[in-house]
C-alpha cells in the first residue's frame, strides 16, 4: 500500500476550502462575503466540501504506485486557495469608502430595498431613498423631526458641515453591493472620525435643499455589524 | 565539470545542472542600478534634497540596496540566476524600492523599516526558486513555451526549488500580510472581500454542477445519450437548452454539466445551448427578476428575459453547430481519472466530480481576481453614468454585465438600478453577462478553447444587442 500523493494533495485543498466555509458558517463572519437572501450558500457549500473532501480522502490509499502532482497542478491548487490565503493575510477585511467611491452609480435604488422586510424604525437605506422620492419618503413617513438611529460607515469626511454615511445593500454577495449615501451633521462634540469607520449615529431628521440630512445628537462608534450588507 | 563545480563538490553536486559561468557585467550592472535607485530620492525627493548624500545614512543605504546585492550574487556568480530571471526581478525590485524609499522621504531620515528589504530578498528567493525549477526542466522560459507551443511539453515534477519557492510566497502573504497590516490598505481590502465574496458565492455552484456531471457519467445510460443523439439537429438543441429550466444554479454549475454531455455524445452544439440556457430559464433566476422588477413591469422582463435566453441559447447552439463544432472538446482540460477497475460508484462520481470542480475552480478563481480587479479600480459611473442611445447604453450595459461577473440569480437588482437607462438596455445587462462575463471568459476558454470564445462573442453580442432593441421598440 502506498499513498496517492496528488489525490492527498488535492483532497487537502478540498478541506482547506470546506474548512474555510465552515469557519465562515460557525464563526458568523459569512455576513462580510455574502448578503442575507443569499446566506445559505455558505452551511450548503460547507457541508457539501466537508463531505465531499472526506469521501475523496478516502480513496488516498493506492494499490500501486501513483505519479506525483506535476509543477503545474500543484501551481493550479495554490492559486484555487488564492482567496484563502488573502482572507488569512487580512482577516478583518470589509468593503469601506473606498468600495462606497467606486460602486456609487447614479442609479434609483429603490427596487432593492423593496424586498427588506419592512422594520418599524427606518434605516439608512430609507432615507436614502427617500432622498430621492417623494412617494417613497411618504409612504415610510420619513419627514422633518423625526427621531432616528442608524448605523453605518463614514464614505466622506466631513465638508466643515457634514459628513457622508453610507451602508451596502447586497443581493447576492459583496460583488453587487450597492451603496446608500446620507449626510450626517455631527455634533460640536463629536469624536474625529475616521474613513470606514462604523458608527452608530442617534438624531433627528432635517428637510434641506440637497435631501434630508440627519443631524446627530449622539454618535458612537461600533463594531462592524455581522450583516454589513443587509438588515 | 566546470571550475565552478570543481571548487566546491557539494554544492557543484546538487547544482551541476545549473552551474554555469561567472557574468561579473550583469552582477556589476545590477548592483550599480540598486545604488542609482537607492541615492536617486536625493534627487527627486524635497525631504531628500535638503540633505545630501551622507555616510550618516549609510545603514539606511546599505538595507535598502540589500535585495539588487543578492540579486547581483545570484545573477553573477557562477550563473546561478538565469539572466531572463533578472530581468523580471529588476523591475520589480526597483519599483518597491523606490515606493518604500518615497514612503520614507516625508519623515525625517533615519533607518528605513526593515519590512520592504526583508520582502524585497524573499521575493528575489521565490523568483530563484521558481529560475531554479526551470531549468532543472526546460531549460529556460523562452524554451519552456517554444516546446508547449509544440506540442514537445510534459508535465513537470515538482522539484525542491518550487516546492521551496511556494512554501516561500505563502508565507510571505500570509505574515507579511498580518505584519504589514495589508487590511488597512483600501485597494487590498476592497479587492479581498469581492475576490472571496465571488469566490464563495460561486464554488459551491461549481461543485453542484460537477457533482451532476458526476451523476450523469456514472448512473446515466449510454442509451440514453444515444437516443438523445439521434434526435436532429433542430430538435436536440432547442430541446436542450428548454431542459436548462431543470437546473436550478449559476452560469459557473452550468458549464461542467454541458461538458459532460458532449462527451457523452450529445451534439456539442446541443451542449452549448444547454450551457447557455440553464443560467438564464432556471426557475430561481425567472423568480429573482421577478421579485426585482414588481411593480415596473416585472412581466414584461420576465419574459423577454427567457425569451431572448432562449433564442439566444437556441440559436448559438445552431450556429455554433454549423460551424463545425464537431472538435469542440479537443481540449481534455487536463483530466486526470484516478479511478480503477472494479472501484465502486461512489468513488467514481468523486473522481469525476473533484476531477470537474478542481478543472473549473481555478479558472473561476482567476475570473473572479479580474472582476474583483475591475470593481476595486474602475468607477461603476464610468459605464453608468452616461446618457446615450438605447443602442449605445445596451453596448455599455453589456460591456458592464461582462466586467461585472455577477451571479444570475441577482444580477436583477443592479439592473433595476439603472435607471437612466432604457428597458431595452437592462435586458442586454440580464441575458449577456449570464452568457459571457470574465470568469465564463476564462471558464469557457480551459473547457472548450479561445476560438470557441471568440466565436460565442461574435454570435450572442449582436442577438443579445438585437433582440433587446426589439423589445425596447416593442415595449418602449
Amino acid at each position: 500500500m502506498t499513498l496517492d500523493w496528488t489525490r492527498l494533495v488535492r483532497g487537502a485543498a478540498l478541506l482547506a476550502w470546506a474548512g474555510f466555509f465552515d469557519w465562515l458558517w460557525l464563526s458568523g463572519r459569512a455576513g462580510d462575503y455574502v448578503g442575507p437572501k443569499t446566506a445559505w450558500v455558505v452551511p450548503f457549500g460547507g457541508i457539501v466540501l466537508t463531505i465531499t473532501a472526506l469521501l475523496y480522502l478516502r480513496g488516498t490509499r493506492a494499490h500501486e504506485p501513483a505519479r506525483g502532482p506535476s509543477a503545474r497542478e500543484l501551481v493550479g491548487l495554490l492559486a484555487l486557495l488564492a482567496p484563502l490565503l488573502l482572507v488569512a493575510a487580512a482577516p478583518s477585511s470589509s468593503l469601506g469608502a473606498l468600495a462606497v467611491e467606486r460602486k456609487r452609480s447614479s442609479g434609483d435604488q429603490r427596487a432593492a430595498i423593496n424586498r427588506l422586510d419592512r422594520t418599524a424604525d427606518l434605516t439608512l437605506y430609507d432615507i436614502a431613498v427617500a432622498n430621492s422620492s417623494t412617494e417613497y419618503a411618504a409612504e415610510r413617513d420619513v419627514r422633518d423631526g423625526v427621531k432616528v438611529t442608524i448605523d453605518g460607515l463614514v464614505s466622506k469626511e466631513s465638508d466643515g458641515e457634514s459628513f457622508e454615511f453610507s451602508r451596502f445593500l447586497a443581493s447576492c454577495c459583496a460583488a453587487d453591493a450597492m451603496p446608500y449615501s446620507i449626510r450626517v451633521e455631527p455634533s460640536p462634540d463629536a469624536p474625529p472620525l475616521e474613513l470606514s469607520e462604523w458608527l452608530e449615529v442617534t438624531g433627528t431628521l432635517q428637510s434641506t435643499d440637497a435631501g434630508f440630512v440627519v443631524v446627530a445628537e449622539e454618535i458612537r462608534a461600533i463594531e462592524r455589524p455581522s450583516n454589513p450588507y443587509g438588515v | 565539470m566546470t571550475a565552478a563545480t570543481a571548487r566546491h563538490p557539494v554544492l557543484g553536486t546538487a547544482l551541476r545542472p545549473l552551474l554555469g559561468d561567472d557574468r561579473p557585467g550583469l552582477a556589476l550592472a545590477v548592483s550599480a542600478i540598486g545604488i542609482a535607485v537607492v541615492l536617486s530620492p536625493h534627487w527627486w525627493a524635497e525631504a531628500w534634497s535638503l540633505s545630501g548624500v551622507s555616510v550618516d545614512y549609510l545603514g539606511l543605504y546599505a538595507s535598502a540596496w540589500a535585495p539588487f546585492g543578492l540579486l547581483a550574487l545570484l545573477a553573477g556568480w557562477r550563473g546561478l540566476m538565469s539572466p531572463w530571471m533578472t530581468a523580471a526581478a529588476l523591475p520589480i525590485v526597483t519599483a518597491v524600492t523606490l515606493r518604500a524609499l518615497e514612503a520614507t522621504s516625508g519623515v525625517a531620515l533615519g533607518l528605513a523599516d526593515a519590512a520592504p528589504p526583508v520582502v524585497l530578498t524573499v521575493i528575489v528567493l521565490i523568483l530563484w526558486g521558481i529560475d531554479v525549477h526551470i531549468r532543472l526542466g526546460s531549460g529556460s522560459l523562452p524554451d519552456a513555451w517554444r516546446d508547449r507551443r509544440a506540442g514537445r511539453a510534459t508535465e513537470a515534477p515538482v522539484t525542491v526549488p518550487l516546492l521551496l519557492s511556494l512554501g516561500l510566497l505563502v508565507a510571505l502573504v500570509l505574515v507579511g500580510g498580518r505584519l504589514g497590516g495589508v487590511d488597512s490598505v483600501a485597494e487590498f481590502e476592497t479587492f479581498t472581500v469581492i475576490f472571496a465574496s465571488i469566490a464563495v458565492e460561486a464554488l459551491p455552484f461549481v461543485l453542484l454542477g460537477a457533482l451532476m456531471s458526476g451523476l450523469i457519467e456514472v448512473f446515466v445510460s449510454d442509451r440514453a445519450f444515444e437516443r438523445v443523439a439521434r434526435l436532429p439537429l433542430r430538435l436536440q438543441v432547442p430541446g436542450l437548452a428548454l431542459c436548462g429550466m431543470a437546473m436550478p444554479v449559476c452560469e459557473c454549475g452550468s458549464v461542467p454539466v454541458a461538458r459532460r454531455l458532449i462527451l457523452r455524445g450529445v451534439h456539442p452544439g446541443a451542449g452549448v445551448a444547454f450551457m447557455l440556457a440553464a443560467p438564464i430559464l432556471n426557475p430561481v433566476v425567472l423568480f429573482s427578476t421577478w421579485v426585482a422588477y414588481s411593480g415596473q413591469d416585472a412581466l414584461l422582463m420576465v419574459g423577454a428575459r427567457a425569451g431572448l435566453g432562449l433564442a439566444l441559447a437556441t440559436a448559438t447552439g445552431l450556429l455554433i453547430a454549423r460551424m463545425g463544432a464537431g472538435r469542440l472538446l479537443t481540449r481534455s482540460g487536463g483530466h486526470a481519472h484516478h479511478h480503477h477497475h472494479g472501484e465502486g460508484r461512489v468513488r467514481r462520481v468523486m473522481d469525476h466530480l473533484s476531477a470537474d470542480f478542481f478543472f473549473m475552480g481555478k479558472f473561476v478563481i482567476a475570473g473572479a481576481a479580474l472582476a474583483a480587479a475591475m470593481q476595486t479600480l474602475v468607477p461603476a459611473d464610468v459605464f453608468t453614468g452616461v446618457l446615450t442611445t438605447p443602442l449605445v447604453g445596451a453596448a455599455l450595459l453589456m460591456a458592464f454585465a461582462f466586467l461585472l461577473s455577477l451571479c444570475s440569480e441577482a444580477d436583477a437588482f443592479v439592473a433595476i438600478s439603472f435607471v437612466q437607462f432604457p428597458i431595452g438596455a437592462q435586458l442586454a445587462f440580464l441575458v449577456f453577462g449570464p452568457v459571457l462575463d470574465i470568469k465564463l471568459a476564462l471558464l469557457y476558454a480551459a473547457t472548450f478553447g479561445w476560438a470557441f470564445v471568440a466565436r460565442l462573442a461574435v454570435i450572442t453580442i449582436p442577438i443579445v444587442l438585437g433582440g433587446s432593441m426589439l423589445v425596447q421598440a416593442v415595449a418602449g
